[in-house]
């Protein structure tokens, strides 16, 4: 048996009422446990934001070849970071949704959808005013730039097709092969950070072994980013209880909980 | 204790200045608190209006208790049969 199997097989997991079923693909047991998963998030959310913001702004230290400025970095480096992670589960939970016809999946893809795209803007927005100070221009045509662009885009892309969409089980199907197309520009947007922008802060002082600010500032951007994932998870869990409401609000479970047809 | 963990504020009016940069931070972090304050305002709009229009303000999926339910029903609402959204 593999492993996943017997996880899976585990009496938390199955569905008293369908042999086959995975209790947490029913929308209700989904729905509760969301709820139930809500207030973790929301206090980890809490505490590792504050523990960054105290980091960022008040213990590291200013004295950096940059100046003060680089204090955006808590903000930018943190929001980037979650916007492509968030992209990346986005279009796993879209492809699973698909590949193995589970609502709930593509459920969670639109709830992914909008704190994905708040947190590219972020990314792009604290970029503009990294990019001034440092650079001189608030728009500079490097990877970095045009790649966090292209996931604000598909980001919008997807929202916009559950928007304009009646049918939002169409648009589930709709939105699969935008995501997956979007998801070049992960890859790129990484890389161009990470490697071939000698311009680009992460090489000026950051993760890979660069002389720079010590020990404070990376895990000041790791405590904020570590809150944005669990805001990212509240936020997602609250808006996947929305979607639910919405998308079953004429199904039999919908109906036996409110004793009268919706 | 000096140091990384050193205070590095001496006065509030260097902590805003931001050694001349505020402009740029200030308004990284100010923008960063105003899109996440919307997303949670939009989110609690988006929940009240989906539990008005099933008629169930106040109440979540706790129970399926119809007296409990009724309680929570808006009367104005009450046999109104709602299939759509706007």
């Amino acid at each position: 048996m593999l492993l996943s199997e017997k996880f899976l097989s585990h009496s938390f997991f199955r569905d008293p009422e369908n042999e086959d079923g995975l209790r947490h693909c029913h929308p209700e047991t989904l729905y509760r446990l969301a709820g139930l998963m809500v207030p973790p998030f929301v206090v980890v959310a809490l505490v590792f934001a504050a523990a960054g913001l105290y980091l960022g702004l008040f213990a590291a230290p200013g004295d950096t070849p940059l100046g003060e400025v680089y204090r955006i970095a808590f903000i930018h480096v943190p929001a980037s970071w979650m916007s492509m992670l968030i992209y990346l589960a986005m279009t796993l939970c879209a492809g699973i949704g698909r590949a193995f016809d589970a609502p709930v999946a593509a459920m969670t893809a639109r709830a992914l959808a909008p704190t994905g795209a708040m947190f590219t803007f972020l990314g792009l927005w604290t970029g503009c005013l990294w990019s001034k100070p440092v650079w001189g221009l608030w728009w500079i045509g490097d990877l970095e730039f045009y790649s966090e662009l292209m996931l604000m885009l598909f980001y919008s892309g997807v929202i916009a097709l559950h928007t304009a969409m009646n049918d939002p089980r169409r648009a589930d199907r709709a939105c699969v092969p935008m995501a997956f197309t979007g998801l070049v520009w992960v890859p790129l947007n990484f890389a161009s950070v990470q490697s071939w922008s000698v311009e680009h802060a992460g090489t000026a002082f950051g993760f890979a072994g660069a002389p720079g600010l010590g020990f404070i500032s990376p895990t000041g951007m790791l405590a904020m980013s570590l809150g944005f994932f669990a805001y990212t998870g509240a936020m997602t869990l609250l808006r996947l209880r929305c979607v639910i409401l919405e998308n079953e609000r004429q199904s039999d479970w919908m109906a036996r909980c409110a004793e009268k047809p919706l | 204790m000096r140091g990384e963990t050193a205070v590095i504020w001496e006065r509030l009016h260097e902590f805003f200045a931001m050694g001349g940069f505020a402009l740029y931070v200030w308004g990284s972090y100010a923008v960063a608190l105003a899109v996440v304050l919307i997303e949670i305002v939009l989110l609690i709009l988006r929940k009240r209006s989906i539990l008005g229009h099933l008629g169930w303000t106040g109440a979540d999926l706790k129970t399926p208790d119809e007296e409990r339910l009724a309680q929570h029903r808006r009367p104005d609402r009450e046999g109104v049969v709602e299939n759509e959204l706007p």
